[in-house]
């Protein structure tokens, strides 16, 4: 139900972005930090199945960025996100070796560090397009995998799917409007979506939209 | 038509008064190169014709010329030139200065002195005399008199001016030259402020030169309306020591009382003096519009070191 509305929302912000690039001026030298909670949905892939399920997501992000021209501002970001409980309906794993079936659940949380590059296209009224590269480590409960046995039903824990860390390549694009109320604080909506790239585990797809707020200073350095 | 001495009567009364009117003043309305035309009132007047040795000077009057005129010397040579006018001639470069008395037909009576002046001199090849009012005549009379007077004056105030001109130019030189051996460094500064229309000021540079300081400030207005700075401050131990300041933008202030104006979505550069420079002392910058509005205050990273 959510991922319509959000590929629709995703949409429009880009499509008022080279509208209001008409309007562009900048904010050079300012130095940016801002918070914002991140609820939305994550679409988590898992080994053994073609379906992803998808969870709840929410989290937290804070970045820190600099001003480098009138339009472009480079920084930072850490964000950590976690996730409902996945569940698939059915899962091949192997268990001690033996190939099972059967229906799975698993827990994950992420956190993610991204380099970020966001367009600044306004003056009081800021569109934004920000893209974001980075390194993720994605905690993972053990995946429990409900089976039959002698002993009737069963909970397995199938091989190489036991809690553990995990690293991800992170990309992620955010679009977004924001605000400057007072020379220091400026508040602002956005979507964005990031695609944390599984080394040796499956994918994960967020996908959230969310309000922040940012203290923008001129630093002096 | 020859015209001479002899054939010429002579009228006593005629040169008489025009002898009289040998006071007055020459009038060149529109003096230029070789011409000359005089103001005429209704009661006559004289004048001197300067003109070079074997030059022809052609003489011409409003009307027509009376039947009689009379020559103190034979040494020019004189024939009508249609009939308002008559053409003369010095025959050579020691005829003395000589008067021609004349009327025309209306009743208006010149003398005029012939003078016979070296080629290095200039001398008139066309004269020509206008009637006039008497009013027209002083007045012109008046601003030939001024002229004559004034003109010099003016000359040697214009070359006074030009000479201190000259001086300043020197005497400014001299002094920068004094200051750079005394001290001249650029400080690198690194300070930023807005208000909250989106006007910015950046002050990245400062100079030290000689006894005083310089902050180079731009102002970057990203506001939908100009910005009219009005006041530039700079504060040290809150007491104000900014001297002179300028601001170099393309949109022009009229209001005198202002320092400048920059445009919506303009940048501009502008500098203002420290006096006695205050070195190693945070100082504050402070522009302002008019009434004090759209304050911005860099109050961070200004120091002259």
């Amino acid at each position: 139900m959510m991922r319509p509305r959000m590929a629709a929302l995703l949409a429009a912000c880009a499509a008022l972005a080279p509208w209001a690039a008409l309007t562009a001026r900048a904010d050079r030298y300012e130095a940016t930090i801002s918070v914002r909670p991140i609820r939305g949905h994550a679409d988590i892939a898992e080994a053994g199945t073609a379906v992803q399920d998808r969870v709840r997501a929410t989290g937290f992000a804070g970045g820190l960025s600099w001003g480098v021209r009138n339009w472009l501002d480079l920084g930072g970001e850490l964000a950590a996100s976690r996730f409902g409980e996945a569940r698939y309906d059915r899962v091949m794993a192997l268990v001690d070796d033996s190939p099972m079936a059967g229906p799975l659940k698993r827990r994950s949380q992420v956190a993610q560090l991204r380099g970020v590059a966001t367009l600044r296209l306004g003056v009081a009224w800021v569109p934004t397009l920000q893209l974001a590269l980075g390194l993720g480590a994605r905690q993972q409960t053990s995946a429990l995998l409900r089976g039959w046995s002698v002993k009737g039903e069963t909970i397995y824990v199938p091989d190489g799917l036991e809690a553990g860390f995990k690293l991800d390549l992170v990309a992620a694009v955010r679009v977004g409007f924001e605000h400057r109320f007072t020379p220091s604080w400026t508040v602002g909506v956005s979507a964005g979506t990031s695609q944390a790239i599984g080394i040796g585990t499956a994918d994960i797809r967020i996908t959230d939209a969310s309000v922040s707020v940012a203290r923008v200073w001129y630093p002096n350095w | 038509m020859s015209i001479s001495p002899a054939s010429f009567g002579v009228n006593i009364r005629t040169l008489a008064f025009l002898s009289v009117l040998l006071s007055w003043r020459l009038v060149f309305a529109q003096p230029s190169k070789g011409e000359a035309e005089y103001l005429v009132p209704p009661q006559g007047g004289a004048m001197e014709v300067p003109v070079h040795a074997g030059a022809v000077c052609v003489l011409s009057f409003p009307e027509k010329l009376g039947p009689e005129a009379l020559t103190s010397s034979s040494d020019f040579e004189i024939k009508a030139w249609g009939d308002g006018g008559i053409a003369i001639r010095a025959a050579h470069a020691k005829v003395p200065a000589a008067t021609l008395a004349l009327a025309t037909v209306g009743g208006i009576k010149i003398n005029v002195t012939l003078r016979v002046v070296p080629d290095a001199e200039p001398a008139l090849t066309m004269v020509r005399f206008k009637a006039a009012s008497a009013e027209e005549a002083f007045e012109a009379q008046v601003k030939a008199g001024v002229e004559q007077r004034v003109g010099p004056i003016e000359r040697r105030l214009d070359k006074a001016r030009k000479d201190l001109d000259a001086l300043i130019r020197q005497r400014a030189e001299e002094e920068i030259a004094d200051r750079m051996l005394s001290r001249n460094e650029i400080v690198r500064i690194e300070s930023h402020a807005r208000n909250r229309d989106h006007v910015i000021v950046h002050v990245r540079r400062g100079l030290l030169f000689g006894g005083d300081g310089f902050i180079i400030f731009e102002i970057e207005n990203r506001s939908s309306s100009a910005y009219r700075l009005a006041s530039v401050r700079v504060l040290s131990d809150g007491r104000n020591v900014a001297g002179a300041t300028r601001l170099a933008s393309a949109a022009l202030a009229r209001d005198p009382s202002l320092i400048g104006v920059v445009a919506s979505g303009a940048t501009a550069r502008g500098i203002v003096t420290v006096r006695s420079v205050v070195l190693k002392r945070a100082l504050v910058l402070e522009l302002a519009q008019p009434d004090g509005r759209g304050l911005i205050r860099a109050d961070r990273g200004i120091v002259l070191r």
